[in-house]
């Protein structure tokens, strides 16, 4: 198993932002994680990450990656897990990217085996790119840009936070074909945060949904929903077409 | 209620955009839409006042520059890209949306504060949060609370659903609907849904790679 968690919590105070939620993923698998807004998801996916910051307090039965256990992990312990066992997509990657330092040397800091032109190239960036700073990109090349730094460390298990809200659907569509180039050619693991359900069931074949911080159903991608929160998040698709 | 005329923008020998007419009726909403990176955000800014142009941009017939800064400010609002960055980290909710109140010594604080948190569908108790507190879809809707707290004729929205789940963003859809006809409100709306700008717009001009709008998309809807 690459990850797998049993009756995770995060709490902050009395509230309870994930509430007792396992998940497993194995090598190369992928899995969807999907719900409403302030659900959990973003929290569940920094826990898995050892990222919660103080107060919010993590506690689980199991917390194993990679087959260690990383309940009572130390800091530097997390630190070799980030980047190369497990590559997270923040939901704000702009905010993520380094402001004072140009493009080109953040991604060429992450040691890639492939120049930085070629990284830039894969998330269909100009070369040009390289010498800009984070402010000098639209919201939907700072999301590329970050993207080519987390695929440069090649790590094990991608955890994707809505990584491509701020991209127009053709762009998106390009952007999850090379995650799931990644996936093919390196065996590179999903773990995907998103609310739009439609892209969970084409990607992935698994899904868990979050409501309130629990799981509230496990399904399928292909299955009948039977949790009423489920299919209330599917018809809300046609709703807004209209 | 505003009108480009050849809008330009160069920054350090970049063109982000160039050349862009439009005019939008009070009430009348315009939706922009166009690739990543064709200048949509920065037509945004240029409107805000916030970076320098050539060209010229009307609001309600006078020139921007003309425009007494706060007065200006009443008027218009913008809701960013990126909420997480449109707020201050060390500010709570209640800070964030008390200041244009304060700014603008307007009196009732506390109940324009719920009226607006609630329009969002936020709980009132998000007041005392701080943002890495709040989810991406909360802060989200902290933002366009905001921005609604002046009661502005004409909103600046940059993608205000993205971050949000189907729900929310079917709700917030229904919000900015409702105030369009209960307040007249006008947006310029950019979204790379085009289901959410054909229901919010009448209008819409699309963008292309080099930043120059693209003719033959004018009035795509009407
Ligand atoms: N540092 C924190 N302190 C207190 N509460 C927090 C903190 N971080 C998150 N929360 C709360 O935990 C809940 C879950 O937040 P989370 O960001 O995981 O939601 P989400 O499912 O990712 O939502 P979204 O789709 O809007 O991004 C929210 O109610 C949020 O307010
Ligand atoms: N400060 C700056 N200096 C140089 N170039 C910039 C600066 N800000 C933006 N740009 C460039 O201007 C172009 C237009 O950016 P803008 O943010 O307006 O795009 P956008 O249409 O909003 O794209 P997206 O959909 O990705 O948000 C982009 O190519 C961007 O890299
Ligand atoms: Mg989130
Ligand atoms: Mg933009």
């Amino acid at each position: 198993m690459l990850i797998d968690a049993q009756n995770l919590c995060v709490r902050f105070g009395a509230k309870r932002a994930v509430d007792d939620v396992c998940l497993s993923l194995a090598r190369g698998g992928r899995l969807a994680v999907v719900g409403e807004s302030g659900s959990g998801k973003s929290t569940l996916g920094k826990a898995l990450m050892g990222l919660v910051a103080r107060p919010g307090i993590v506690s689980s039965e199991r917390l194993e990656i990679e087959g260690r256990d990383m309940r009572s992990a130390l800091p530097s312990q997390w630190q070799a897990v980030r980047g190369r066992s497990i590559g997270l997509m923040m939901q704000d990657p702009r905010y993520c990217l380094n402001p004072v330092m140009t493009i080109g040397r953040q991604i060429a800091e992450c040691n890639a085996p492939t120049p930085v032109e070629d990284c830039l190239a894969e998330v269909d960036l100009s070369p040009g790119i390289a010498k800009r700073y984070p402010h000098q990109l639209s919201g939907g090349q700072g999301q590329r840009a970050y993207l080519a730094m987390v695929l440069a460390l090649s790590p094990q298990l991608l955890i994707a936070d809505e990584p491509t809200s701020a991209l127009d659907p053709p762009l998106a569509l390009q952007m999850m074909e090379l995650i799931e180039k990644r996936m093919q050619a390196r065996g590179m693991a999903l773990l995907l945060i998103t609310h739009d359900i439609d892209l969970a069931r084409r990607t992935c074949p698994r899904l868990i949904v979050m409501q309130d911080g629990k799981a509230v159903e496990e399904l399928a991608s292909g299955a009948e929903p039977k949790h009423p929160f489920t299919r209330r998040l599917i018809a809300c698709v046609p709703r807004l077409a209209c | 209620m505003l009108s480009l005329r050849n809008l330009s923008v160069a920054i350090g020998g970049h063109r982000l955009v160039e050349k862009v007419s439009f005019d939008m009726a009070p009430g009348e909403s315009l939706g922009l839409i166009g690739p990543s990176g064709s200048g949509k955000s920065t037509i945004l800014r240029a409107v805000a006042g916030m970076i320098d142009f050539t060209g010229e941009i009307l609001l309600m017939g006078r020139p921007l520059a003309a425009w007494p800064r706060l007065e200006r400010a009443r008027l218009l609002n913008m809701v960013f890209q990126d909420p997480y960055g449109a707020l201050h980290p060390r500010h709570s909710v209640a800070r964030a949306l008390a200041e244009p109140l304060i700014l603008h010594r307007m009196d009732d604080r506390e109940q324009r504060i719920e009226e607006a948190l609630m329009a969002v569908g936020l709980p009132l108790d998000v007041q005392t949060s701080y943002p890495h507190q709040l989810s991406g879809g909360q802060r989200q809707r902290v933002v366009i609370a905001r921005a609604l707290m002046l009661n502005p004729r004409l909103l600046l929205l940059d993608e205000p659903t993205s971050a949000l789940d189907m729900t929310v963003q079917a709700d917030i859809l229904d919000l900015l609907e409702g105030l369009k006809s209960s307040r007249g409100l006008s947006y310029l709306l950019v979204a790379h849904s085009l289901p959410i700008v054909t229901r919010l717009c009448g209008k819409i001009v699309r963008m292309d790679q080099r930043g120059e709008p693209d003719l033959a998309s004018h009035g795509l809807l009407n």
